[in-house]
């Protein structure tokens, strides 16, 4: 398996109708960082949407994984993905 | 000849494409809805514009649109504006402030924080002025009100290699030489804030702008005080003492008339119109004389015109727009003498923008 795990992707609806992308994905992946670069190989710009050139996860962005939001977690993007694992990205729900 | 006035605003961008007589307006929009719009340009001088949007949006960061068909449909720009990943000062850009194209066709934006980016090849791909935007001084670099963001974009329109921009709170930089090399142009600008009222840099420039028959000319709105440079920033004299207030945030140079020039004073305790009475000021001889325009203006407001909110259209006679934090649009098709208003209750103004076509 070369350190990737089978796992789910349900992606929000604004983000998949952005990027044309379907909204359940199954894919191998390890870590978030190889998820979100392969929906950026499927759909050109998702990375950046997603995070900014330091690295972090924009600041209305959530990335749940087994439903834990990591967001805000330091190197977040390298948190590792287990087989069957679920991952959510969101967009936050802010304001008032 | 058609007049388009582009309007950006905190839900999105608007576009206003006028009658003949310019009398009448149909709208359009609202596009990229929803999203922060701090600003909307166009290209002069084609029948079918093409027209760029600076757009803030929560959900995918802030991102360039262009329009190929005057603004009817919009594409997202394939890149944005990005600094490298891991830069020295690990920056990453938070908002697009302002977007200027020049005669060669470059795009340019100035971005919060405070950077100055380009795109030669229609915003395909875009590339940073480093010795700007990792300028030796960065770290002392201190945010105006707004952040700390690059609003202002001049390109001398003869001599393309010189550039000038503006930053809250760092004031006006130049480069002679295409962006290589970067110094402060700040000379006899105040900083009233600061315990230093002259520094070589600090100041909280608020928007400049030329009339491109006379570029060397440059001027000024400060946070305090309205300038003039007769030699395209290299020393600035003051020629605002006379209006009601020396604060406000747009400046507009008439674009057939060098000398003339409009500003929107508020008082910078409370941002609003001196006496709650909304007013454009103009002047016709570089500063010299000022003259209140404010018939058909309303006289009870309390609201603001942003930096980026003031726009000339270019025709005879010159169009003169404002888009105000109310969401009310007003201008002037008669030499400034009266105001009519073209759109209220859009969202908070940020940007007011013309376009001949």
């Amino acid at each position: 398996m070369d350190g990737k795990s089978k796992i789910k992707v349900f992606v929000a609806s604004i983000f998949a109708k952005e990027f044309k992308l379907s909204r359940e994905l199954t894919m191998e992946v390890g870590t978030v960082e190889d998820l979100v670069s392969n929906i950026e190989n499927m759909a050109s710009g998702f990375r950046d949407s997603i995070y900014d050139e330091t690295g972090t996860i924009r600041p209305y962005v959530n990335v749940f994984v087994d439903g834990a939001n990591i967001s805000s977690r330091e190197d977040a993007l390298n948190t590792p993905l287990k087989d069957g694992d679920s991952v959510y990205i969101f967009p936050s729900v802010a304001g008032g | 000849m058609t007049v388009l006035v582009l309007v950006g605003t905190a839900k999105g961008g608007f576009i206003f494409e006028g009658s003949p007589s310019r009398r009448s307006w149909k709208m359009r929009g609202p596009f990229f809805e929803g999203f922060d719009t701090y600003d909307m340009i166009g290209e002069e001088g084609d029948e079918r514009p093409a027209l760029y949007a600076g757009v803030n949006t929560w959900t995918w960061g802030p991102v360039i649109y262009k329009s190929k068909d005057s603004g009817h449909t919009w594409r997202k720009a394939k890149n944005h504006p990005r600094f490298p990943k891991k830069n020295p000062h690990q920056l990453s850009v938070k908002r697009i402030w302002n977007l200027q194209v020049d005669r060669g066709k470059r795009l340019y934006a100035g971005v919060e924080p405070a950077a100055l980016f380009v795109s030669e090849d229609d915003s395909n791909t875009w590339e940073g002025f480093d010795s700007l935007n990792f300028h030796q001084t960065r770290k002392e670099w201190q945010p105006g009100n707004g952040g700390l963001c690059l609003h202002t974009i001049i390109v001398h329109p003869n001599q393309g290699k010189k550039i000038r921009v503006g930053i809250s709170a760092v004031g006006v930089l130049g480069s002679d030489d295409g962006g290589e090399k970067w110094r402060f142009m700040n000379k006899n600008i105040r900083a009233d804030f600061l315990p230093e009222k002259y520094p070589e840099y600090g100041q909280c420039v608020h928007k400049i702008d030329f009339n491109p028959s006379r570029p060397d000319a440059l001027f000024l709105q400060n946070h305090g005080g309205v300038y003039l440079s007769k030699n395209f920033g290299e020393n600035w004299q003051e020629i605002g003492r006379s209006l009601p207030s020396d604060f406000g945030f747009p400046i507009g140079a008439h674009p057939h008339e060098p000398d003339k020039v409009y500003v929107v004073p508020v008082k910078g305790e409370t941002r609003y119109p001196p006496n709650g009475e909304f007013q454009l000021w103009v002047s016709q001889d570089s500063g010299k004389r000022w003259f209140k325009s404010s018939r058909g203006l309303p006289q009870r407001s309390y609201f603001n015109v942003l930096r980026e909110a003031m726009a000339m259209d270019g025709e005879e006679p010159c169009g003169i727009y404002v888009g105000c934090t109310n969401g009310q649009v007003f201008y002037s098709i008669d030499d400034d003498k009266s105001w009519q208003k073209m759109a209220e209750n859009l969202p908070r103004i940020y940007s007011v923008s013309c376009v001949n076509t």
